[in-house]
């Protein structure tokens, strides 16, 4: 009888017990590829960091319903373009950040069908000054796992903000070619 | 008849000296009473018609503010900081002054800054809200490192300037500093409200005097170090601080002061080249006192006469006096040049006397009854001013013409009393009496019949040669002066250009000042650097409705209608709309959340990083009543405390500033009587009372004239009972105005608020030598020896004269200098066509009547009828 009972409750207990390691499997999903950009741009590893990102998708938002025109050619350059350039500038500016990190805390990851929103708070400890970094990370799940695919800073969409300001107004004054030749320029430059 | 009366009375002088004496004793002892108890009234208000509604309301807002206008006190230094605090300790010294009422110098405008959000206009906030999102957006993008720029851009600014500027004042006051301070920061005003009216120029006096006082005592006291100086156009250096005054306090008071600093001296120059030139005529030091003995009686008894009439002078009839001396001294040299004429030819005073008061003094009456008649049209004015000018310089002309009739036989009689030998020495003149004794040798020739050496006139004093091309040539030039005076009407563009104006009236005040003065410089530097075009027109309103009502009425403003106004400001321009404020407020409630991902840190601009809170707490503004308004920014438009009249204002504010009487006319017109929401308001202030004023005279003017013009010819025609005789009296009268009118045109002077008072001056003239000349022509018949005797008296009466009005040509003030301009050409022109083209149309007459009586005679000879 003790046993069954012990086994009865063990049962019950069992789901909420293994629960947690696979919520806690889960959140991990969510913080993995945070985390891994988050240190591979601290410690300069680059490499590391850039698996991180789902490029693709992030090149396709950027040049939003434009995409779907370019050729292949064309989305294999601007792609490879892009990431060149988070690499090397975008990543470097990060560095400057990051490497002042004292703490990363994560908030409650919300996940919508294949993407999901998790908030960070990065606090910065910079010359005897604290500050705190609120960032939304867009993740987007791509076979297994996650991969980011936006930041936000401050409500504000970084890919949105490259779409309007920079690829719309490029795509409307001379096309993709005007596009390609100034994402030509702006890697040579770096 | 009227010559019957001058000789007897001049025989009642002789007969009964004594009593005469006496008479004029008492006479002029209670007039020099009444004199001294005259008192000179400045208060320019009290002189306008007191029943104008802009008038009535002068004295409700003095009384609901204690005064219209300010003395301003504009302090200028380099250092923002010091030159506040030296502010801050005036204010606090000015106020223990009982003369002030209050200063202002600073007002909190931090419920205004505060509110910004809901007074500008919601189009203009959401445009503010657009560059302000888009500037937070490139603020988040550059502090986000991932973002990606793929060309080179301008970095996104955030200008707001043409908003700010826009909305940096509420009404005439900046919002971004409470001092009254310039943008630079370098010139403050501070503006003393004084308890007495700024047309009270002696409490004016009084007031700025002791400002300086202060302002002196401050300067070696103060803690701060700071050393004042009065400069108006220097911005020193260091811890020195520059001070000047203006407002309409001091610009009434040295406008007055610049008029009495200007005739001290030229009165000086008039009275010492009068006299002399006197003396050069007369050369006779004791004819010269006696007639100025007479004159300074004949003003004393005017002075009497004012008393009795009007009670005080005021600051048009305190320039009186010399005047009447002017027009006074003309009649003693008329006078004494007859009885010098008489006495010789007769060697009896007494029938001297009789003589030249029946005969000159006959002319003397009419003329004296001219120009009395002249001023006296003037009396009719609604501008007390005027009237009271009018009828003490109507009466005046009359006692004055009296006494140096009256009073000189009189001294002289008594002189013949005591010193009979002195009045042969004075009285007797060589050249007449050799002249006399040729006319003698010329009648007992003529009673002999011998003609030999031709038939001279009566007297045998030949004639004026060339008479008739004399006529020609002056007709002529008169034509070419009143179409030069006219600006050539139908034949303007036959004119060259400079002279197409003709002779005009100059509306511009600043044409009657001293040139660069001070205050007027200074109260146009701080037109500029503040923006206050001039002193503004304000509304009484019984209630607050009332004042809401006129302030929607003009907001916003019908720039067509109200072509003059630059603003009105009211207490209801720190209340906006409701439906703006609600509307607003929902702008800045979705601003705030703009806001909201914007941290300090991520701003590098510092300007942008200093004001983020303020601008944070702007953004929290929320809707609010009049109530809710700071009682120190309500109570500009409420009565002071211990006014006995409550009501509110509104201000009106003149585009421009007001020295030009057209647009000052206009600014009345606008705002002068006012229909709104069915209740007729009428704006008051300053401009409108100037303005009132300006109508007065302009409309008055052509009327005093035609009025003038018709009472003289009137006298005349009663005097000479010939219409011929009358029009060549008035033949210096015309010409010499229209050669006046054309000679003005020709250098370029004009017309203006205060050389208008000369014309009855030269008017009085051209009458006056004319009424002399035709008098002795009708005595004589002779034009020549008419020319002679009158001639030389007219000569002297209006050089001497020139001489006075002479002198206001070297005023600095630019008023006074006109009415010289206008007296000196007036006079010169009239002398000219009384020495010249009368004598010359006279000499036309006496020819013709010469013919007709040789024609007569000749058939009387022949027995033929004539």
């Amino acid at each position: 009888m003790r046993i069954a009972t012990l086994g009865l409750c063990l049962a019950l207990l069992f789901p909420a017990v293994s629960e947690r390691p696979a919520a806690a499997a889960k959140d991990t999903a969510f913080k993995k590829p945070i985390k891994v950009l988050i240190g591979g741009v601290r410690y300069g590893k680059n490499a590391l960091a850039m698996k991180m990102l789902d490029l693709e998708a992030m090149a396709a938002t950027m040049c939003g319903s434009h995409w779907s025109k370019m050729s292949a050619g064309q989305k294999a350059e601007f792609q490879k373009g892009i990431g060149i350039i988070i690499r090397k500038s975008s990543f470097k500016k990060a560095r400057d950040v990051f490497k002042h990190i004292d703490a990363v805390l994560y908030g409650k990851p919300a996940v919508s069908g294949e993407q999901a929103r998790i908030k960070t708070t990065i606090v910065i400890h910079r010359a005897y000054k604290k500050k705190e970094l609120v960032v939304n990370w867009v993740l987007k799940k791509t076979g297994k796992r996650y991969r980011i695919l936006d930041i936000e800073m401050a409500g504000e969409s970084t890919l949105k903000g490259i779409h309007d300001e920079e690829v719309q107004p490029l795509i409307k004054k001379g096309g993709t070619s005007l596009l390609l030749k100034k994402l030509k320029g702006k890697v040579s430059s770096l | 008849m009227l010559k019957r009366f001058l000789d007897r009375l001049a025989a009642l002088l002789d007969r009964r000296l004594k009593t005469a004496w006496l008479i004029v004793a008492l006479l002029v002892g209670l007039s020099t009473y009444a004199t001294t108890r005259l008192h000179i009234s400045s208060n320019g208000i009290a002189l306008l018609p007191q029943d104008d509604p802009g008038i009535k309301e002068v004295y409700r807002v003095t009384e609901m503010l204690g005064g219209i206008g300010f003395l301003m006190v504009a302090l200028k230094a380099n250092d923002e900081k010091h030159i506040k605090g030296v502010a801050d300790d005036l204010n606090a010294l000015l106020l223990k002054m009982p003369e002030v009422r209050d200063v202002t110098y600073k007002v909190s405008t931090e419920f205004v800054r505060k509110n910004i959000g809901l007074y500008i206009e919601t189009k203009d906030l959401v445009e503010a809200r657009r560059r302000i999102k888009k500037k937070i957006k490139a603020v988040i993008r550059k502090a986000n490192p991932f973002h990606i720029s793929l060309s080179k851009k301008k970095e996104v600014k955030l200008d707001l300037s043409d908003l700010i500027d826009k909305y940096s004042k509420m009404g005439k006051k900046g919002i971004t500093d409470d001092y009254y301070i310039t943008r630079d920061k370098k010139m403050l005003l501070l503006l003393i409200k004084p308890r007495g009216h700024s047309t009270d120029l002696e409490f004016t006096r009084r007031l700025v005097k002791k400002v300086d006082e202060k302002l002196a005592w401050y300067s070696k006291h103060n803690k701060r170090g700071a050393v004042l100086k009065e400069a108006y156009r220097k911005l020193a250096k260091g811890a020195t601080v520059t001070y000047g005054y203006t407002g309409g306090y001091k610009v009434n008071l040295d406008d007055r002061d610049s008029i009495i600093k200007s005739l001290a001296p030229t009165s000086g120059v008039a009275l010492g080249g009068i006299l002399i030139l006197l003396v050069i005529f007369l050369r006779r030091l004791s004819l010269v006192l006696s007639l100025t003995a007479s004159l300074v009686a004949g003003v004393i008894l005017t002075f009497g006469f004012c008393y009795i009439t009007v009670g005080e002078l005021n600051t048009i009839t305190a320039i009186l006096a010399g005047i009447l001396m002017g027009q006074g001294i003309d009649f003693g040299i008329h006078f004494i040049y007859r009885l010098r004429e008489e006495y010789t030819d007769q060697g009896d005073l007494v029938a001297a006397i009789r003589e030249s008061m029946a005969h000159s003094g006959a002319a003397a009456a009419t003329t004296a009854a001219t120009t009395s008649a002249a001023f006296f049209c003037v009396a009719i004015s609604d501008f007390r001013g005027f009237r009271d000018f009018g009828i003490v310089a109507g009466g005046g002309t009359i006692i004055i013409a009296m006494s140096m009739y009256v009073l000189t036989a009189l001294m002289l009689l008594a002189l013949a009393r005591v010193a009979p030998n002195l009045i042969k020495k004075v009285l007797t003149v060589k050249k007449l009496a050799s002249e006399r004794d040729a006319k003698a040798a010329a009648a007992a020739r003529a009673e002999a019949g011998d003609n030999k050496g031709g038939a001279a006139p009566v007297f045998g004093w030949g004639r004026i040669p060339g008479a008739r091309g004399i006529l020609v040539v002056g007709l002529l030039l008169t034509a070419a002066m009143v179409v030069t005076g006219t600006g050539g009407g139908p034949l303007k563009e036959m004119l060259p250009k400079k002279l197409r104006r003709g002779v005009t009236f100059d509306y511009d005040a600043r044409s009657l000042m001293v040139k660069d003065r001070p205050s007027i410089i200074l109260q146009q530097e701080i037109k500029e650097r503040f923006q206050i075009s001039a002193d503004p027109a304000a509304v009484v309103t019984d209630t607050l409705d009332e004042a809401k009502k006129i302030y929607d009425y003009f907001t916003p403003l019908d720039t067509k209608k109200y072509s003059m106004i630059d603003t009105v400001i009211s207490v209801h321009m720190f209340v906006p709309p409701m439906e703006r404020q609600k509307a607003n407020a929902e702008v800045l409630r979705k601003m705030q959340k703009d806001f909201k991902p914007l941290k300090p840190g991520m701003i590098e601009n510092k300007k942008l990083k200093k004001h983020y809170p303020k601008l944070k707490e702007a953004l929290a503004a929320k809707p609010f009543q009049l109530e809710d308004v700071p009682a120190q920014l309500r109570n500009s438009f409420a009565n002071v405390p211990e006014s006995k009249i409550k009501g509110y204002l509104t201000f009106i504010y003149p585009k421009v500033a007001l020295w030009d009487g057209r647009d000052l006319l206009r600014f009345a017109d606008q705002v002068g009587t006012m229909k709104i929401g069915g209740k007729t308001y009428h704006a008051t202030g300053m401009a409108i009372v100037m303005a009132t004023l300006a109508r007065i005279v302009l409309h008055d003017g052509p009327i005093f004239t035609v009025m003038a013009l018709i009472a003289i010819l009137l006298i005349i025609m009663v005097d000479l009972r010939s219409v011929s005789a009358a029009l060549l009296a008035v033949v210096p009268l015309l010409m010499g105005v229209s050669w006046m009118l054309g000679t003005m045109a020709l250098i370029g002077k004009h017309i203006n608020f205060m050389n208008v008072v000369v014309f009855p001056v030269v008017l009085g003239y051209g009458i006056g030598n004319g009424l002399y000349i035709v008098h002795r022509f009708r005595e004589t018949g002779s034009v020549t020896l008419t020319m002679r005797r009158t001639g030389r008296a007219v000569l002297a009466s209006c050089v001497t004269t020139l001489a006075g009005w002479g002198a206001l040509l070297f005023a600095n003030h630019l008023g006074l200098e006109s009415m010289g301009v206008l007296a000196s050409i007036g006079i010169a022109c009239v002398l000219v066509t009384s020495l010249t083209v009368l004598p010359a149309a006279l000499q036309v007459v006496e020819d013709r009547r010469t013919r007709k009586e040789k024609g007569s005679k000749q058939a009387k000879k022949e027995g033929q009828p004539a």
